[in-house]
């Protein structure tokens, strides 16, 4: 029985007007901007089409070069050390039988409270004089470091934060996988006397495949576009040294009102993510339809 | 128990007693620090035993006190009517369009819905800066409104596709015998269809109310004075290192609360909204 109805389109109409207002029409501008010379500062009277001038300027801007390939330094960075740890908590919390509850929710905290609070707290935490790193790096003899101060330690700061922030994205995720995993493959593998590390690596490992791509295309989204944690722990010094594509947008907008400019490299950074999120999100969800 | 066994649980034990200081610690830190009379805030060694004091939390209502004077009161009040109101904006708008994503299929469900999960790709920096042009033109930057309208449309992706997660777990049949007891539309989803998905749909909200709640570059981008939220208490006193941290690490334990909170009650469909319904917890 099939009826031609409109209910369903009256059903969405609402949500999907309001997305093309409030989503999609701004999405379109900031394209259009990026082919303008767009400024703030000239307002809306001169603004001229200047095609993919502001494209080809920005592949000639060292700013924005750098900023380029800290962001996928930076990325690529967080995303290994948040699956190693993510991995291997999910292993260790898969054994809790008491207290799950309580135990996850403390495990989790990092990543449901403001990231901007996460990186004052931890700001604070890697500050020279008063901070409870370098106090205890000091116990073991190790001298006080400018975390934040030094271009070579700054990065490493915030990439530590971000792992810190988010490793229990993958480590909850990955826990779901691991307590929907069959036991039959495991019963085999004892019989046939398999080592916890095959075991591990043979059975564990494939089956957490689909779980783990998730994690990682969720993951590689998210910390491309970061800006909270870093924007608050540096502002993206010192120098350039933390200085990622969203810091760069940010103050090529707010500090210089170039709001042409700032659109094309957002949209760098959107096509970059668009492009990641494309190829993940066919072997994600072809099971859904 | 053989002594294997009994080495092998204690190392878990003991690694799992890491992974949660560390997740902890911090965080800990914070609010203890909170506790401690303003002259113990910063020493180094840190000071253990003091006699706890509400003084930090006291000076946050009484911005004259501080050496920065942050009206907290305002960024608190902002925080709640901002994210109460951008989250039950976006929850009945998804509400109404999940259902329909679930229970019918027309021209354009397909390319719609998987349009929406693409939007929560795009990065916001990319939409926020026309966003600010269009606040700008229509003069409503450093108001609610202009938080409420932007929020709800970043919320509005997640919880649809939440919602739908859900809403595909209740029983196709019911709502077809309802139908076939004469029901209209509107009148399963009221009466069958939302009491049945009601712990998915509130979850939904609350993540959608948490997103709010802790959003910071748009908070940063489109306000000024008067609608600053929460989470913008990090850029103030990020200039005043050192010079504040008890009422700073007192407004961040305010700021921290409530998704805390929020979290512990979903933990159980958290992984779920994490993923958008990929992975089911």
């Amino acid at each position: 029985m099939k009826k031609i109805t409109l209910t369903p389109y009256f059903l969405v109409l609402p949500c999907v007007s309001y997305l093309i207002l409030m989503f999609i029409f701004p999405f379109s501008l900031s394209l259009w901007y990026s082919f303008t010379d767009f400024s703030l500062v000239r307002g809306f009277e001169s603004i001229n089409f200047v095609g993919l001038n502001n494209y080809f300027k920005m592949f000639r801007d060292p700013v924005v070069l750098n900023a380029i390939f800290l962001t996928i330094l930076f990325t690529v960075s967080v995303i290994i050390l948040q699956l190693i740890l993510g991995l291997g908590s999910a292993l260790i919390l898969n054994t809790v039988k008491k207290g799950f509850r309580v135990v996850t929710t403390i495990y989790m905290l990092p990543m449901v409270i403001a990231p901007s609070i996460i990186a004052l707290i931890m700001r604070f935490q890697w500050s020279y004089s008063h901070g409870l790193i370098n106090y205890f790096l000091s116990l073991i003899g190790i001298a006080p470091l400018s975390w934040l101060g030094d271009e070579n330690l700054a990065l490493i700061a915030v990439i530590f934060t971000e792992v810190w922030h988010q490793s229990p994205f993958v480590g909850l995720t990955v826990l779901a996988g691991l307590q929907a995993l069959p036991v039959a493959p495991y019963e085999a593998a004892n019989i046939d006397g398999a080592s916890r590390w095959q075991r591990f690596r043979y059975i564990t490992l494939p089956l957490l495949k689909p779980v783990l791509m998730v994690a990682l295309l969720f993951r590689t989204i998210f910390t491309l576009r970061l800006f909270d944690i870093i924007f608050i722990l540096t502002g993206g010094g010192p120098g350039r040294a933390t200085y990622v594509l969203s810091i760069d947008i940010y103050y090529e907008f707010l500090s210089h009102y170039e709001i042409g400019y700032a659109s094309a490299i957002s949209w760098v950074l959107a096509l970059i993510t668009m492009v990641l999120s494309a190829v993940y999100l066919k072997s994600i969800y072809k099971e859904w339809r | 128990m053989n002594p294997m066994k009994f080495i092998d649980n204690l190392i878990t034990k003991f690694l799992l007693f890491v992974i949660l200081s560390v997740s902890f610690f911090p965080i800990f830190w914070m609010i203890f620090t909170s506790l401690k009379p303003e002259v113990l805030a910063f020493s180094i060694p840190p000071v253990l035993v003091f006699t706890p004091t509400l003084s930090n939390y006291i000076s946050l209502f009484n911005p004259y006190w501080m050496t920065i004077r942050v009206d907290f009161m305002r960024y608190l009040v902002n925080s709640i009517v901002v994210s109460i109101s951008s989250t039950a904006l976006s929850s009945i708008l998804s509400l109404f369009a999940a259902y329909s994503f679930t229970r019918f299929r027309f021209v354009g469900s397909k390319f719609l819905i998987f349009l929406i999960l693409f939007m929560r790709m795009i990065p916001p920096i990319t939409i926020a800066i026309p966003l600010y042009v269009m606040m700008y033109t229509l003069k409503l930057l450093d108001t609610h409104i202009a938080l409420i309208l932007t929020y709800t449309a970043l919320n509005i992706p997640l919880t649809v596709w939440m919602m739908r997660s859900f809403i595909m777990d209740v029983p196709k049949e019911v709502e077809e015998s309802a139908l076939v007891d004469g029901c209209g539309v509107f009148q399963v989803l009221l009466r069958v269809t939302i009491p049945l998905a009601l712990p998915g749909i509130i979850t939904a909200s609350i993540y959608a109310f948490i997103l709010s709640w802790n959003e910071f570059l748009l908070a940063l981008l489109l306000t000024l004075r008067e609608a600053t939220t929460l989470p913008l208490i990090a850029q103030l006193f990020r200039t005043a290192e050192g010079v504040q941290w008890g009422p700073m690490a007192a407004a961040g334990t305010l700021a921290i609360l409530p998704p805390i909170v929020f979290a512990f009650l979903i933990q159980k469909y958290l992984v779920r909204g994490l993923t958008m319904g990929a992975v089911k917890g």
